[in-house]
């Protein structure tokens, strides 16, 4: 009786995850098809005037008829003579199969490719190795501080990591990056200020050598991204812990007799884990899309600045792309936390 | 008679909405630091431009070749000048204004639409409530920078109203969320029931029985809304999509990036400085006043006093 219930919640959560996926995709197409169908606009009559320079000479009816010919040839290719939600519906029908098509321009940072797919790939595997670390750096030491100023509320500790969290939330990530570049690359001279180059030959020889080098560039935007974000973190941790102090189970685990540091490990962090899970899957999500403005600041071609570069010259393949990706991503971590949570909650099961 | 009973009301209506929520803060000394920096950017956006000078280009000294400005600060410039010497003081007083408008706009449509939605969704239930919760998951769902960064290319206009409306699109979904679980979680308490088995009207129970037992949730959401908006409005502006219009911090900062080339050396910090500090003080102040929320609104609180 149990799974089956399990059963039909999984396909109730599946059938939501689903419905949102389509209809969130649907309005991100119809709101970049305006966009698309400008730009398919100017090309064609950017190749219609390129055609009428070829037909110099001939007579103006029969250069006429030819243009005339040529751009509802064009139009027919472009597929602009149908609706605007048929392209809509057959972008969506493509993009399922995660075929994105080509991209209009090229992009050498990410590799001279017109294929979206592959740009794609080459922009998530950066902004991964960049954000992704330094999320699971922040998460790391987000949650240790956070246990431990629970655990010591209303110390000295406990009170600079409220200030320090106030702080640091109120900052803009782009602005620290900026000040750390203008201290470290340019008076200090100590790290790079383009945070992405290409690797010399020499380095690539050894694993050792490549390593330290890429710690070497990221090491600004590593820095930036761990002390902007841990103190917020930690902050929200210590609340929930403090919270789960007060309870009941807490209480008799001590009154129990045991140690307070087993209380805290075994008890305490077992109790606060759902939220704290919930929140480190989605921030880690978040990570894979890296943050628009800072990788405009770093210099870093990660997702952000291919979305940044590729909204700004209207690529609409490119720019749906990326949104595609990433709605896919966060419906899928959504649909995958409901199912382990379904397992980890009994009560989950009967409302659901 | 009746002007007696006024009087009362009056009274009643300055103790409990004016003296008292004043009498919490100088009693929270956070809140009362974050009231008092959040006095001083009002007056700032409000009476600020009448006392300032215009920030008009080339006031300062003569200076060397323009993307170098050493122009350290005086009595006269207390930020110094920028790279076309322009008083930053003046700037940052100028630009206060549409900050604060933009961020007080976008707080409030997003907090009335997340009431609105979180209240209706929780209260009817049944199929209303599905189809609201849909609507929030995806729009929950669409990323948030990008969207705006496509919604200002296609609009392109820098009023307050229309950057606020659209800084709060995809800002209400958490917040309707948020307050239909609080909802649900009060619909089945004693009092609801007792007001229901009384025949209360609905917007009695709406209003009278469930709103004040989410005020203190609610107005600490609107402060966050407001910090989420300066931080949307100051990177629209800080990125370029938004036409530069009037003074802006984010448009400051965009200058000292991109123009001035403020990141090559420390003899022009201060033009990198001085924006963000006015950003980095609202968002404290802000949230330390946000302390104080709690004690002036949760009606348990308030019996006590």
């Amino acid at each position: 009786m149990i799974w089956l219930g399990l059963g039909r919640y999984i396909v109730f959560r599946g059938f939501n995850a689903l419905l949102v996926l389509f209809v969130a995709l649907l309005i991100s197409v119809i709101l970049f098809a305006d966009l698309e169908t400008k730009e398919l606009e100017t090309r064609v009559y950017e190749q219609v005037q390129n055609y009428a320079r070829g037909l110099r000479g001939l007579p103006p009816e029969e250069v006429n008829r030819r243009v005339e010919e040529y751009r509802q040839w064009l139009i027919k290719v472009y597929g602009l003579d149908q609706p605007l939600y048929i392209r809509a519906f057959k972008y969506l029908a493509r993009a399922l199969t995660l075929d994105f098509g080509e991209a209009r321009q090229r992009y050498p940072a990410y590799g001279a490719t017109a294929d979206v797919r592959s740009i794609l790939l080459t922009a998530l595997g950066r902004t991964v190795l960049l954000f992704t670390t330094a999320q699971i750096i922040v998460i790391v030491i987000g949650i240790f501080l956070g246990l431990y100023a629970a655990y010591r509320s209303g110390s000295i500790f406990d009170r600079f990591l409220s200030v320090f969290a106030l702080v640091t939330y109120s900052m803009p990530m782009y602005w620290l990056g900026m000040l750390m570049i203008l201290l470290f690359a340019y008076e200090l001279g100590i790290f790079p200020s383009r945070s992405w180059e290409y690797v010399p030959e020499d380095v690539k020889a050894s694993p050792f050598s490549l390593f330290v080098w890429y710690l070497w560039h990221m090491a600004l935007p590593l820095m930036t991204i761990i002390l902007v974000s841990f103190g917020g973190l930690a902050w929200i941790v210590r609340n929930i812990a403090i919270s789960t102090m007060q309870e009941d189970f807490v209480m008799v685990a001590h009154a129990k007799g045991l140690r307070s540091r087993d209380v805290l490990y075994k008890h305490v962090l077992r109790a606060i884990s759902p939220p704290v899970v919930t929140m480190s899957a989605f921030a880690i999500i978040g990570s894979f899309f890296g943050a628009i403005i800072s990788e405009v600041v770093f210099q870093w071609p990660g997702m952000g600045r291919l979305y940044y570069t590729a909204l700004q010259n209207s690529d609409t393949p490119v720019v749906m792309g990326v949104t595609y990706l990433s709605i896919m991503l966060i419906v899928v971590t959504k649909f995958l936390l409901d199912i382990i949570y379904g397992f980890l909650d009994p009560r989950i099961k009967v409302s659901g | 008679m009746k002007i007696s009973h006024l009087r009362l009301g009056v009274k009643a209506f300055i103790e409990d909405w004016i003296l008292f929520p004043l009498s919490v803060i100088v009693h929270n000394v956070k809140a009362l630091v974050g009231f008092i920096i959040l006095l001083f950017y009002i007056a700032m956006a409000t009476i600020g431009p009448h006392v300032v000078p215009y920030p008009r280009s080339f006031t300062c000294p003569p200076y060397l070749p323009p993307t170098i400005f050493r122009w350290p600060p005086s009595l006269e410039h207390p930020l110094g000048c920028d790279y076309i010497g322009t008083d930053i003081w003046a700037q940052i007083v100028w630009g206060s204004t549409t900050v604060l408008e933009i961020a007080f706009i976008a707080g409030i449509v997003t907090t009335l639409v997340g009431i609105a939605v979180g209240m209706i969704a929780g209260f009817l239930g049944g199929k209303v409530d599905a189809v609201l919760m849909a609507i929030t998951d995806v729009v929950m769902t669409i990323p948030g920078l990008p969207l705006l960064i496509v919604l200002a290319s296609v609009i392109r206009t820098s009023s307050p109203l229309v950057v606020g409306l659209m800084l709060s699109i995809t800002a209400w979904a958490g917040l309707a969320r948020a307050i239909r679980s609080q909802v649900l979680s009060l619909k089945y308490r004693e009092f609801v029931e007792a007001a229901k088995a009384l025949g209360m009207p609905t917007w009695h129970i709406v209003f009278r029985e469930i709103m004040p037992n989410l005020m203190s949730f609610v107005a600490i959401n609107f402060i966050f809304a407001t910090v989420g908006a300066i931080y949307g409005s100051v990177g629209l502006y800080f990125l370029g999509v938004l036409p530069f219009t009037a003074f802006n911090w984010g448009i400051m900062l965009n200058m000292a990036f991109r123009q001035a080339g403020a990141l090559y050396s420390l003899h022009t910090i201060h033009y990198l400085l001085a924006p963000i500090f006015a950003i980095i003080g609202l968002q404290i102040g802000l949230i330390l006043f946000s302390y104080a929320i709690d004690e002036i609104f949760n009606p348990r609180l308030r019996a006590r006093a």
